[in-house]
């Protein structure tokens, strides 16, 4: 999904760790919010923010990395900026 | 005269086939994707046909006609704020959806004058006020497509994406000047009258306009295999390992300690 991958890139810069890795773990952190059946490619806006502001989040902290809150900021506004994609790509 | 006036007729019927044909398309899609807020789009160009179909083959009242295209417009403006702008701190999409309703209250009215006593002023009036109507609800699309293609232009997103914004900003913003050219049409001649030529220039200009805008639009939102293939030509897409869980995590850790922003750097 083109913006799972655009979202994915946008964290990798972010904390400094391949594309590849960076769309495993917001896929993860969908599957942690909604279900473990869910279809990440079938995710709407919402449940794209609601993963960001939850499991997303706390998958981060997890992981120790650092600045969390501004990271998470940061991605719900590139979701903002970027939410056409889910309509644009899946029509 | 005949063939050409029946042509503009044709290119008049594929265009709103096209809204007909978009707004179906749009009810699927939407319960297929659980893309829920498309049934605005849905509503909207199904409205913006039914309109013009009823307006052709029955004699409803003017006023019917107004009030379906009235919806249709507030529709097309909620489906443009949910697609590009939910939750966006500006407060301009709801600026938008307000001016539209006011705009379509004095829509109603002007043509409801029109109905009662018709007069060139109020003609030019109406055609007037209808441009900037509509210049606010398809520019209004037009632009934020456009905007958010400019955001995700450099990124790596399959071309055939990137192509619709282009073609949903193009046909959109191609539409709103269709009632400029209304405005050369004589207020007491009967639209697309073959036997005024004025008349007759002003319906073939707009059905052409008509067939750019529905040919853009059907490909936009159609977008058949072939045309995604062709626009996709060259494009490697990323083809991501299938990792479980417990891999992915291990190596979003090794990677992390390797360099990334974590606690341990």
């Amino acid at each position: 999904m083109e913006i799972i991958k655009s979202l994915g890139e946008s964290l990798a810069d972010k904390i400094s760790i391949s594309p590849t890795a960076a769309r495993g773990l917001i896929k993860l952190s969908i599957k942690d919010e909604l279900g473990p059946f869910t279809n990440v490619n079938k995710v709407n806006f919402n449940d794209l923010h609601k993963t960001i502001s939850n499991s997303f989040k706390k998958r981060l902290v997890n992981l120790s990395i650092q600045d969390v809150e501004v990271i998470t900021e940061s991605m719900l506004t590139q979701l903002k900026h970027i939410q056409s994609l889910i309509t644009m790509a899946n029509v | 005269m005949d063939f050409l006036f029946l042509l503009f007729q044709a290119f008049l019927l594929v265009f709103l086939g096209v809204y007909l044909g978009v707004g179906i398309f749009f009810s699927i899609r939407a319960l297929q994707t659980r893309l829920h807020h498309i049934i605005y789009g849905s509503v909207s160009f199904t409205l913006m046909a039914i309109s013009q179909i009823i307006a052709f083959l029955f004699t409803f009242p003017d006023i019917i006609e107004t009030i379906l295209i009235s919806i249709a417009f507030v529709m097309c403006v909620i489906f443009t704020n949910l697609t590009f702008h939910k939750e966006k701190k500006s407060s301009l999409p709801f600026l938008i959806l307000i001016v539209t309703i006011i705009n379509s209250l004095i829509f109603f009215v002007l043509n409801l004058l029109r109905d009662i006593a018709d007069s060139a002023p109020l003609y030019y009036a109406t055609i007037v006020h209808d441009f900037i109507y509509r210049s606010i609800i398809f520019g209004w699309l037009g632009w934020s497509s456009l905007v958010a293609y400019k955001k995700i232009k450099d990124q790596n997103i399959e071309p055939w994406i990137k192509a619709r914004y282009k073609i949903v900003s193009s046909v959109s913003f191609l539409i709103c000047f269709e009632r400029i050219v209304r405005i050369f049409q004589p207020w007491y001649q009967e639209f697309g009258d073959p036997n005024y030529l004025e008349s007759y220039v002003v319906f073939g200009i707009i059905s052409i306009m008509a067939i750019i805008f529905a040919v853009g639009f059907a490909l936009a939102w159609f977008m058949p295999g072939w045309f995604k293939r062709f626009l996709n030509k060259g494009y490697q897409a990323v083809v991501d390992k299938e990792y479980s869980e417990e891999e992915l995590m291990d190596l979003i850790k090794r990677e992390l300690s390797n360099g990334g922003t974590n606690g341990n750097n």
